[in-house]
């Protein structure tokens, strides 16, 4: 038996609320795409520098940082 | 005592050297005692060579027991702060994904978000999942329950997502691909992993932390593992959950300045984070070469480098994290470990980096090569008798009766009870301490922990052949130069049959039954002595799909299982609720994995 009080099925589109509900896609690309504050992430040393040029300097006693690089 | 359980300065190097004499005094302990062994019948070079292989050893086993024994000594304490103080800085919540399914990952968010509602904590928290999934279709399945999340969360201008077109750097990548575009609109970056989950007082906790300390770059929780179902799982989270909080708080009271971090259910500061943890490739190609594989470990030394004090709060509790339920997941995810700790041997001579930092990376290698030195030293006894001289039981010409050397059983025998005391005797005085203080009554009561240790220690005993041969075949990979990659994890059901068993363990089955055979003609005398190793290997096919299936025993209980806390709960009934609104194509569930988080926990 079908109760009387059962609604109409509407189609979602037809729901005002739910036809302002921005798309997945529309939501990524907008509201929640990353905020634009960007911050800079210098690149570090993490390995030793094992130049000819380098352990020189270091063995003459100046790291002469012109001498970095020239390898 | 908060002076023993935080020590600086002269407390803390007298600690440290203590820790390491006590370890240098154990291994070089097993080192005289072979030695003298090795004399009963004249001692030979292989013997030397055994005596080093076992001191190398044994230092290792004692490093990890005194870190439980001074950890035995403190309890873990919260720094003297505000705790309701009000939260001033913006913060972030960063969840990097990789092809994990959605479902899973974003209703942790959502349950993460709900526990921070319930806090009435106003603060300015934000979540931020970035991407990296490659699977085009699971990618869509990311849209769409994110713009789920969204709608029931309320959460826009709090929720954003991204997808990467290009997973370069991997996980270390894809965190600093964020803060380059969008790290200067906050203070802090809450990282966790796809498997995580942390109680929105935690999140507050971490934050005011952070907050109240100005030179704090990095605070690291203990992530307990939870909802293990298999037999295998549940030893490692019983494990996590009793020894592993021990084994943190030693690690907690060495530290110093240079804690640790495990790559995520972490906080940093951005800005520290920013000028301190650029990483650029390594010269050359993978293994050794290329991205940074372990970048956890790299940033946290980096972070020390310029000032950043960096630190393990292990008295924060509501920190979850998920692990493998098989061994053979165990072994994927160890040998992306491997390989990353191994290229820490390219960075452990960085120029700058502060002593700890370099005894950590050396610590890191070392846990991946030390099955090799027992391996040498089995190697080596197995072919020892071949190099002994027969006996001379007439050294004097004209002595009618026999000499028989001096038997030095005793001192083998002493060396193995000492080896295996410094596996046993932490986890059992943990245990003694857990009834004493009346811990062990979340694990079930005094009886029923004191069962769960032994019962982890017949487990642990029985699958660590099994887990040393992985590890050992990692090693010899990575020394080929063979690239592991970034491979996806199963943490699903996880079951495995006896063929996959054998299928994933059938080298081991072979070298096991290789080794055995050996030392029956070579050395029979050692035989019995080897079998502990020998059998599991043998029966490893049984054991991987043993271990893999559920566990049904009243053992192994812990606290979360018993009080399931809150963010548990809450993230349970909302997976419950999306599972039906968003079933998984094809019933095949993608199952979370963790890209690249370790912990004690799985240590």
């Amino acid at each position: 038996m079908t109760s009387t009080l059962t609604l109409p099925t509407i189609p979602a589109m037809a729901d005002p609320f739910v036809a302002m509900r921005p798309s997945p896609e529309a939501l990524i690309s907008g509201p929640c795409a990353l905020p634009a504050a960007p911050l800079a992430m210098p690149q570090q040393q993490i390995e030793p520098d094992l130049r000819l040029s380098t352990r020189l300097a270091r063995w003459l006693g100046r790291d002469d940082d012109s001498l970095r690089g020239t390898t | 005592m908060g002076w023993l359980a935080h020590p600086r300065g002269a407390a803390l190097i007298a600690l440290r050297m203590l820790a390491l004499g006590l370890s240098a005094l154990a291994g070089f302990g097993a080192f005289v005692l072979f030695l003298q062994f090795g004399q009963a019948d004249g001692l030979q070079t292989l013997d030397v060579v055994r005596a080093v292989l076992i001191l190398i050893s044994t230092l290792w086993l004692a490093w990890g027991a005194v870190q439980a024994l001074i950890g035995l000594t403190t309890s873990p304490s919260a720094p003297r702060i505000n705790p309701s103080a009000p939260i001033k800085g913006a913060t972030v919540v960063l969840v990097p994904v990789y092809n994990e399914d959605p479902v899973s990952t974003f209703s942790r968010v959502a349950a993460m978000d709900a526990s921070l509602a319930a806090t009435g904590e106003t603060a300015n928290i934000h979540f931020a999942i970035l991407s990296d999934t490659r699977n085009d279709e699971i990618a869509a399945r990311e849209t769409l329950i994110f713009a789920h999340l969204v709608e029931e969360r309320d959460g826009i201008g709090r929720f954003f997502y991204r997808r990467r077109t290009n997973n370069v750097g991997k996980k270390a990548g894809n965190i600093e691909d964020f803060i380059t575009r969008s790290g200067a609109a906050y203070d802090y970056a809450l990282i966790l992993d796809a498997d995580s989950l942390m109680e929105g007082e935690t999140i507050l906790q971490m934050i005011r932390r952070i907050e109240a300390e100005p030179t704090l770059g990095l605070l690291q929780t203990l992530p307990r593992v939870i909802r293990a179902r298999s037999r295998f799982a549940r030893a490692m989270q019983f494990s996590a959950s009793f020894f592993s909080p021990v084994f943190a708080r030693g690690l907690a009271m060495l530290q110093g300045r240079t804690g640790p971090f495990w790559g995520h259910n972490a906080i940093v500061r951005t800005r520290a984070f920013a000028e301190s943890c650029g990483l650029p490739a390594l010269r050359g190609t993978p293994p050794f070469g290329g991205h940074v594989m372990s970048h956890d470990y790299v940033e946290a030394a980096l972070l020390a480098r310029k000032g950043w004090l960096v630190r393990l709060d292990d008295d924060l509790e509501g920190s979850f994290e998920e692990g493998p339920e098989n061994i053979v997941d165990h072994a994927k995810r160890d040998r992306r470990w491997c390989q990353g700790n191994l290229q820490h041997a390219r960075i452990i001579g960085a120029p700058g980096l502060r002593g700890w930092s370099r005894f950590v990376f050396a610590q890191g290698i070392m846990a991946y090569i030390a099955p090799l030195f027992w391996l040498g030293f089995l190697a080596a006894s197995i072919a020892a008798p071949l190099f002994v001289p027969p006996p001379d039981y007439f050294p004097e010409p004209y002595w009618p009766f026999p000499y028989f050397p001096p038997s030095e059983a005793s001192k083998a025998i002493g060396l193995a009870i000492g080896i295996f005391g410094l596996l046993l005797v932490p986890k059992l005085l943990i245990a003694a301490r857990a009834a004493l203080l009346g811990h062990a009554r979340e694990f079930g009561g005094t009886a029923i922990a004191f069962a769960s240790t032994v019962a982890e220690l017949a487990f642990s005993s029985l699958t660590a052949p099994v887990l040393l041969a992985y590890a050992t075949r990692s090693v010899f990979q990575v020394m080929m130069g063979r690239d592991g990659g970034w491979p996806t994890n199963n943490r699903g059901d996880g079951r495995l049959s006896l063929t996959e068993g054998f299928v994933a363990s059938w080298w081991i089955v072979s070298i096991g039954a290789a080794g055995l055979v050996l030392t029956y003609f070579l050395a029979p005398g050692l035989l019995f002595w080897l079998l502990p190793v020998g059998l599991p290997m043998l029966a490893a096919p049984w054991l991987i799909s043993w271990s893999s299936q559920p566990a049904h025993s009243n053992l192994m209980r812990v606290p979360s299982e018993t009080t399931v806390p809150p963010v548990v709960a809450l993230h349970d009934r909302i997976l419950t609720r999306w599972d039906n609104a968003f079933p998984a194509p094809d019933d095949a569930r993608v199952e979370p994995t963790s890209a690249s988080g370790r912990s004690p926990a799985n240590a």
